[in-house]
């Protein structure tokens, strides 16, 4: 079936929002793949490799995003203008489809922007689930997110609003490197930077406590770097490290139980 | 090397690398014996090492070929053998925060902008006719715009 003749089926939506995954190619879904093939203009944010030659073989017309990215500019009127372009394809020809790396609802606001338009305008969107940088860390640790609970904040959010941290809950950290930065940049972030991030956790963990960096691998040829570091010297690892990723805080201790009623209930089923 | 020749080979790591990312077949081959795979390109023996040895050479490598244009510029070799030495002292900045980014939420849900509280708002009707009314892409395309600046 050509590019062009996969564009007549009639598809439930007047825009795809799909997610591509963490290493490019080999994390597309076939969800979001099949979706993109049916689509007739696909519109891409997703730096990895080989991605949108990928894109390109299997969509008529494909566009990225990336361009309207400007080094030292605010990035919401960038992600105004990529949902804007997304928007205003689908109301000509739809459909169309908005891919983005990762997952389209974690941290992506131009998702969010065209939902919300979407719905003003009486176009329907689909969205479709990608792999998200918190899947790819939990097999970058080997650990089972569920076993003592999850518990994950924005960085820059977590310092804006000084949320409590629960310190016996696993806690995922995300973009910490990025922190009270609202531009587009490339540059390197100093230790002093890094300073009231690593303050404001150690009001609830020792300084001695082990957290962990992890930079999922991009490309599938890569090995995902995950670097271990002491929470006294946070800010200062972080300079030197990759600066990019999110920060795993293991738990201090296991939560004590409470319910023994409930307790005795589970050990007489075992 | 001359330059004809440079480019040869830069070709020819952009045609190991796009095969890698579309067969997985030849993925899995690699994977096995890297050598072997290797065998038909042509590439120079930094980009062969690099591959093979997967380590942070190849994080440095992957950079050049990225097509985003505010990336930063790679890194120095030297850099790389410090940082897989010591571990740190990172030179490259890796392209997984390229769209990265912290957006202080407006307060929509607080706000109750839900979309029928959106579309009685006046400017909102009127952008959205304004966007009716356009035939041509182009022109609608300042209107679509003005109502992403009214809605987040």
């Amino acid at each position: 079936m050509s590019k062009t003749e996969e564009t007549e089926e009639s598809l439930p939506f007047d825009i795809a929002i799909v997610g591509l995954g963490i290493i490019g190619v080999h994390q597309i879904t076939r969800e979001a793949d099949e979706t993109i093939r049916r689509c007739r203009h696909t519109f891409v944010v997703d730096s990895g490799y080989g991605v949108i030659s990928y894109l390109q073989s299997i969509c008529g017309e494909v566009t990225s995003l990336f361009p309207f990215y400007e080094k030292g500019k605010s990035r919401l009127p960038t992600y105004r203008k990529m949902a804007s372009e997304v928007i205003n394809a689908a109301i000509s020809d739809s459909p169309v489809c908005f891919a983005t790396y990762g997952h389209p609802l974690v941290y992506c606001y131009p998702a969010i922007l065209i939902q919300r338009a979407a719905k003003l305008l009486d176009l329907r969107v689909e969205t479709f689930p990608g792999i998200s940088s918190l899947d790819t860390l939990f097999v970058d640790l080997g650990i089972d997110a569920a076993t003592d609970g999850l518990q994950m904040y924005e960085t820059t959010d977590l310092l804006l609003r000084r949320r409590p941290i629960q310190n016996d809950v696993p806690c995922v950290l995300w973009q910490v490197t990025a922190i009270a930065e609202s531009t587009y940049r490339t540059d390197r972030f100093s230790a002093e930077q890094f300073l009231p991030l690593q303050n404001y956790l150690l009001k609830f963990y020792p300084a001695e406590h082990q957290v962990t960096l992890v930079l999922s691998k991009t490309f599938p040829l890569l090995k995902s770097i995950v670097e271990t570091y002491r929470l006294g010297t946070l800010a200062s690892d972080l300079e030197r490290g990759p600066q990019t990723g999110n920060l795993y805080i293991p738990p201090v201790r296991r939560r004590a139980i409470e319910d023994q009623q409930l307790l005795e209930k589970l050990a007489l089923q075992a | 090397m001359a330059e004809g020749s440079t480019k040869t080979i830069m070709a020819n790591l952009n045609n190991f690398l796009s095969r890698i990312q579309t067969d997985y077949a030849f993925y899995l081959q690699f994977q096995n014996s890297p050598e072997e795979a290797l065998t038909p390109y042509e590439l120079s023996s930094e980009e062969r090492s690099a591959l093979i040895e997967v380590g942070l050479q190849l994080w440095n490598r992957l950079k050049q070929f990225m097509p985003c244009p505010n990336l930063p510029d790679r890194g120095s070799e030297a850099d790389v053998s410090s940082a897989q030495s010591s571990g740190s002292n990172w030179s490259i900045s890796p392209l997984s925060t390229a769209t990265t980014h912290y957006v202080l939420p407006d307060g929509s849900a607080d706000l109750g902008l839900g979309p029928e509280a959106l579309l009685a708002r006046p400017e909102i009707q009127q952008t959205i006719s304004k966007i009716r009314r356009s035939s041509a892409q182009s022109d609608r395309l300042a209107s679509v715009l003005a109502l992403m600046e009214h809605i987040g």
